[in-house]
């Protein structure tokens, strides 16, 4: 299974960085795929990328509301909201285990041979935070001179765009290289934090900080496909919780906002007990045995 | 398939045709066809 999601994982990182002629041509793609957003983090300013960024396309349409709205249009980035929602109510944070370009990115970095540690508790409710202010208060309320906003994520924190949009663009576009700044080098702080976190705690970003990773978790317990966890069948050898890479308990709660559905657990429970399956419906209130 | 995921599926589908009908599509092609100075922290 995990071999089978390594394969998915880098097969979709290929599709979703197609544009192999940006050495020759122009240095980003322009055509009309473009007007399509990844399911994943992936900065639609990297110089292959063939689709757009769902959080970029997002606050770009919430800095720019009251001029879109003055001109009559109702832009309020509802495409975007729409496509992850219906992707999050179909499969929950499935695109974070299994589509995301900058997850493969972490768990290559993972692979590192360093001493592991683990992330505390508490920690993992700041990527909510950063998709409240950074993705949605700041670039909706921040506004410039020309009533314009910014895309905050993007300009302060984002690790993609840095690394897979900033570096190579540099490198065959020399003449960017007048606009490094404050901001650029901000940002280079933050990816190194996260590639230092990436190594030592496995998922380190989408745990602690993604806010793609925030709005896809809210849909873990009601999405249709969703993990089930058979507690006849489970002997309670912890097996799915030492290799769950972003360490939930699946005994405890199958369907909690920080699994990735990346389907570990269920490869490594030998007694059938976690199972990826279709949400059932709850008929009754009363327990099945007392139904039967 | 449960209610909520029923009622919440209709939501989106609803706000993402909204999106398609109001030409949003526009405005993500227009934002990811220019390189992005923010987004690689030089703007």
């Amino acid at each position: 299974m995990n071999r089978y999601r390594r394969l998915v994982q880098t097969l979709f990182a290929i599709i979703t960085n197609g544009y192999l002629l940006f050495p020759f041509g122009s240095a980003i793609y322009q055509g009309p795929l473009k007007g399509f957003c990844t399911p994943g983090l992936h900065c639609y300013s990297c110089p292959a990328a063939v689709l757009s960024c769902p959080v970029g396309a997002f606050q770009n349409m919430l800095a720019s509301i009251r001029l879109t709205l003055q001109s009559g249009a109702w832009h309020f980035g509802s495409i975007v909201v729409g496509y992850l929602g219906v992707i999050g109510v179909i499969s929950g944070r499935f695109p974070c285990g299994w589509l995301c370009p900058f997850g493969l990115i972490q768990d290559l970095f993972y692979k590192i041979r360093t001493p592991k540690l683990k992330l505390p508790a508490g920690f993992n409710y700041l990527r909510y935070l950063v998709l409240l202010v950074l993705v949605i208060l700041m670039p909706l309320l921040w506004l410039d001179d020309l009533g314009m906003g910014q895309p905050w994520f993007c300009k302060l924190l984002c690790p993609s765009g840095t690394l897979t949009g900033a570096l190579p663009l540099l490198l065959i576009k020399p003449s960017l290289w007048q606009g490094i700044g404050f901001f650029f080098w901000h940002k280079i702080f933050w990816l190194v934090m996260i590639i230092v976190g990436a190594v030592l705690i496995s998922r380190f970003f989408c745990r602690l900080l993604c806010p793609l990773g925030a709005f896809y978790g809210l849909f873990n317990r009601v999405s249709l496909f969703c993990l089930q966890f058979d507690e006849e069948k489970c002997v309670h050898c912890l097996a799915c919780e030492r290799r769950c890479p972003t360490g939930c308990r699946p005994y405890k709660d199958a369907n909690s906002a920080a699994c990735i559905n990346c389907l570990r657990c269920v490869e490594a429970c030998r007694f059938g007990a976690l199972a990826f399956q279709r949400r059932p419906v709850k008929t009754s209130s009363l327990p099945e045995k007392l139904r039967s | 398939m449960p209610k909520v995921s029923l009622w919440l599926l209709i939501l989106f589908v609803a706000l993402l045709l909204f999106g398609l009908n109001s030409g949003e599509v526009a405005d993500i092609l227009n934002s990811g066809t220019s390189i992005c100075l923010s987004c690689i922290g030089l703007g």
